[in-house]
């Protein structure tokens, strides 16, 4: 059997603080096949950009491994892109559009293969005819999806999202959502989709793993048992959505008083 | 975009005209006053013109305009501030990113520059001679300690700004180190870092002057100082309009330069308004 595509094993963090070590991650063990959508929630503070930051390679844990395709990872492995929490801070104001998909190709991919996947990208993400503006000449959802059209661009075989619709209005939250769910068909990826909303873990993924409060461990991992495509307002209204929703809020109530409710 | 900028232009031009016109204006007054006193001191705009024309752009269009007295005169100080600058930028840039991007070496260094700092320029015009003679490189010295440092703090603040997730999108797309300074940090910091050249270049001038104003043959300095001892008014002033025509030149040349390469941030500001 070929090794799964991410495999964290027993990942533990503490951050050392002016009051001494404060532990985020207190072990966790999981891994992602090739082609699941895997949403992680949990509450406010438990460590979810933590433990992507760690699974990028941007930050070292303090224990545990992480490997990607068999290979435990030791810095920014190939094969791996990711969208931040934050949109403002993550594309380059000095770079239009177009230069900032571009971005992570310069110097490791040809000229003529650049702009043909950089325009592949801002198609995907119906962001063409923004190429030659600037990014903050765009409302924050199409900054986004400037960002979702970024990491497209090079060609990741696992796509790390750290709550990248956290910070937009519902109408465009759906819009993004049915939006990553058909590159994602594109593109051929598998996605590590981190959020603390349940309803939009279920509506977009294969499996949920829910985490506790910090130190945080893993209190669920329930498979989704809905067919793709998705459909904003009829997946919501079956069975199996609702009973695996009610599901994971159970599961997360019982790991810890106040839950996500914090 | 083109319907806010149009208007943009049109102030633009207004606040252009409306400076021209305050300009000559000023002349217009200055040379209405000198002509009615005959004080020595201060000969007409128009008298000075002519000694600015007479002195280094009388050599005709066959003998390439400027006189022997411009090469005498001016070049020396050119050649001694554009060297003198080009060292404080360089060291100045480097450091300063050495120091915003890494902690440690901040650390130790901080105090012992804030101290350097502390020591204004001309006062280290002794020891520049004692050390390294009275040569250009005296005066090259001089002028690239001096301006050494606003670019160096101005560029160790703003690439210590430089947002963290800056950083990190630019590490998840594993661009090589180079990369990573060339078109993340110093793009990012560049407002910062122009702020510190504006000034560096100003300091550099009173430097270049002060430099010349010892133990020197040749150069603007020399030459002002020379026609002041021997009480030739016109010349001194001639040379007191070339220095703000250096000084305005130089500024020119930094804005236009800005201009370019800050048209995002300029743009950027313009809407967040
Ligand atoms: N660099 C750091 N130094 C010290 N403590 C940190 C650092 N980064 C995060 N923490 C702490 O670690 C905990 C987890 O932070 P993290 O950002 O991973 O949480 P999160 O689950 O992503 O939260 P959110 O939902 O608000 O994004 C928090 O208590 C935070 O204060
Ligand atoms: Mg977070």
């Amino acid at each position: 059997m070929s090794p799964a595509l991410l495999e964290v094993t027993d990942l533990r963090h503490s951050y050392q603080t002016r009051q001494g070590e404060h532990t985020v991650l207190d072990g966790l063990t999981f891994s992602v096949e090739r082609g699941e959508f895997v949403s992680i929630v949990g509450p406010s503070g438990c460590g979810k950009t933590t433990l992507l930051r760690s699974l990028s390679g941007l930050l070292r844990p303090s224990g545990g491994t992480v490997a990607l395709g068999g290979t435990v990872i030791d810095g920014v492995p190939q094969g791996l892109a990711m969208v931040f929490q934050d949109y403002r801070g993550s594309l380059f104001p000095w770079r239009r559009v177009g230069e900032n998909v571009e971005f992570p190709l310069l110097g490791s991919v040809p000229k003529s293969e650049r702009r043909r996947r950089t325009e592949e990208s801002l198609e995907a993400v119906g962001l063409a005819a923004a190429a030659d503006r600037y990014p903050w000449q765009l409302s924050g959802g199409m900054q986004q999806r400037v960002a979702i059209a970024r990491a497209l661009a090079m060609r990741p075989e696992l796509l790390l999202m750290d709550e990248p619709f956290a910070s937009v209005d519902a109408q465009t939250r759906s819009d993004l959502e049915d939006l990553l769910l058909r590159v994602r068909e594109q593109f051929d990826m598998t996605i590590l989709f981190v959020t603390h909303d349940v309803d939009e873990s279920v509506y977009l993924s294969t499996r949920v793993l829910s985490l506790s409060k910090a130190p945080t461990v893993q209190t669920a991992d329930v498979t989704v048992p809905l067919a793709f495509p998705r459909d904003q307002i009829t997946t919501r209204e079956e069975g199996a959505f609702v009973t695996t929703r009610s599901e994971v809020a159970r599961l997360i109530r019982q790991a810890g008083p106040g839950g996500l409710a914090a | 975009m083109s319907t806010a900028v149009a208007p943009g232009i049109r102030v633009q031009l207004t606040r252009f005209a409306i400076g021209w016109i305050g300009a000559v204006v000023l002349l217009g007054c200055w040379q209405l006053a000198t002509a009615r006193s005959d004080s020595a001191f201060f000969p007409t705009p128009l008298e000075i013109v002519a000694d600015i024309h007479e002195r280094w752009f009388s050599a005709g269009i066959g003998g390439g305009v400027l006189t022997d007295a411009f090469f005498q005169d001016v070049t020396p100080s050119l050649q001694r501030l554009a060297l003198g600058l080009l060292v404080a930028w360089a060291v100045g840039i480097s450091l300063g990113v050495v120091l915003g991007r890494v902690r440690t070496v901040a650390e130790y260094l901080e105090p012992l520059l804030h101290f350097m700092r502390a020591l204004p320029g001309p006062v280290l015009l002794p020891l520049a001679l004692v050390l390294v003679g009275t040569g250009t490189s005296m005066r090259v010295s001089l002028i690239a300690f001096g301006a050494v440092w606003p670019i160096l703090f101005n560029t160790y603040s703003a690439v210590r700004q430089v947002p963290e997730c800056f950083i990190d999108n630019a590490k998840v797309a594993r661009v090589s180190r180079p990369a990573l300074l060339f078109r993340v940090i110093l793009p990012a910091a560049s407002t910062g870092i122009f702020a510190g050249l504006r000034v560096s270049t100003s300091l550099g001038i009173i430097l270049l002057i002060a430099s010349e104003l010892v133990a020197a043959t040749d150069g603007i300095g020399f030459g002002l100082t020379q026609s002041q001892r021997s009480f030739q008014f016109v010349a001194m002033w001639s040379f007191i309009v070339a220095l703000s025509l250096l000084g305005y030149v130089a500024n020119l040349i930094l804005s236009g330069v800005e201009t370019r390469i800050l048209r995002w941030h300029r743009l950027m500001a313009a809407i967040q308004d």
